[in-house]
């Protein structure tokens, strides 16, 4: 109902629209919604991929670093008690070899690591020793 | 639409789902642009929210209940993307509703893509007089030339309330015409 304009023509919205635009909306529109459609797809693998890449490189850097630094450490040292349980086992080796070895430092430390008292060490001369005079100095 | 339903199951069909995504657009890209442009009223704006639209339409169709026609359903989306652009629109610029439509009333006349008809810009104009719903309804029914049944299903309102709308506006906008 056109209640104004006295001519009772219809007035128009006086709006234009750019040459072509509808040409150029219909493939602009389509080529957004068809890319919205496929990455779907891709995605998922590609997320797949990244996450089991991670992973590896994880692994590999976990497994890769203690080989590393254990090449790089010195062998730690032997436990002295280790040692002397390896020279009392072996047949070929005397006391005799042993004591050859040691230095006038090893039996100075020997001398202030060793807590005897004289009695103790008569105790053990006479019980061990029969001629006990055949090792005395004069 | 005729055979709405067939049509619908193409949209979220896979396969046939970029073929009736065209058919879509070939259709309502014009009817829908214009029905978009009458509410924000420059190209550019009309543009934007006629791709968000479509975009929008895509993305949801396959939860289209069918309790309403496909048409109305694209066109409460367009109705609502234009509506939803104002207020923002406004927002941004910090200014009131009412104070943007006054600038982009005022930004037609050196507009590009405005014809420039005085009797054209003067309608445009006492359009702005009106509250939101009856501009809306006065736009359909005056420049779009609905159905009042369609618009019904589009604004979500009674035919006769509609009616009764447009008529109150068409009163206000003759009298602004005669005194300006």
């Amino acid at each position: 109902m056109k209640d104004f304009n006295l001519n009772n023509e219809k007035i128009n919205t006086g709006f234009k629209v750019p040459e072509g635009y509808f040409e150029q909306f219909e493939s602009k529109i389509l080529n957004q919604l068809v890319v919205e459609n496929e990455p779907k797809v891709i995605s998922l693998w590609q997320r797949k991929r990244v996450w089991m890449t991670s992973i590896a490189a994880v692994l590999l850097v976990s497994i890769a670093l203690p080989v590393y630094f254990s090449m790089n450490t010195t062998i730690s040292k032997v436990e002295d008690e280790t040692i002397e349980t390896y020279l009392a086992m072996q047949p070929s080796i005397t006391n005799y070899e042993i004591a050859a070895q040691l230095t006038n430092e090893d039996f100075a430390s020997l001398e202030e690591n060793l807590a005897l008292n004289d009695d103790a060490v008569t105790l053990y001369l006479e019980e061990n020793y029969q001629n006990v005079d055949l090792y005395l100095n004069e | 639409m005729q055979d709405e339903k067939a049509f619908l199951l193409e949209l979220i069909n896979p396969k046939t789902q970029n073929n009736a995504f065209k058919t879509l657009v070939q259709l309502y890209q014009k009817p829908l642009y214009f029905h978009i442009r009458n509410i924000v009223l420059n190209h550019d704006d009309a543009d934007d929210v006629l791709q968000n639209t479509f975009i929008k339409v895509f993305s949801n169709v396959k939860n289209f209940k069918g309790d309403s026609k496909l048409y109305s359903w694209i066109y409460r989306i367009a109705t609502n993307e234009s509506l939803t652009f104002l207020q923002q629109k406004a927002k941004k610029s910090g200014i009131s509703n009412e104070e943007l439509q006054g600038k982009l009333i005022n930004n037609l006349e050196s507009d590009v893509y405005f014809e420039g008809s005085e009797i054209e810009l003067k309608l445009q104009k006492a359009i702005t007089i009106l509250p939101e719903k009856q501009q809306l309804v006065f736009k359909m029914k005056y420049y779009e030339e609905m159905k009042y049944e369609e618009m019904s299903e589009i604004l979500d309102t009674s035919v006769g309330a509609l009616k009764a709308s447009y008529h109150i506006a068409s009163k206000k906008i003759e009298e602004y015409l005669k005194s300006n």
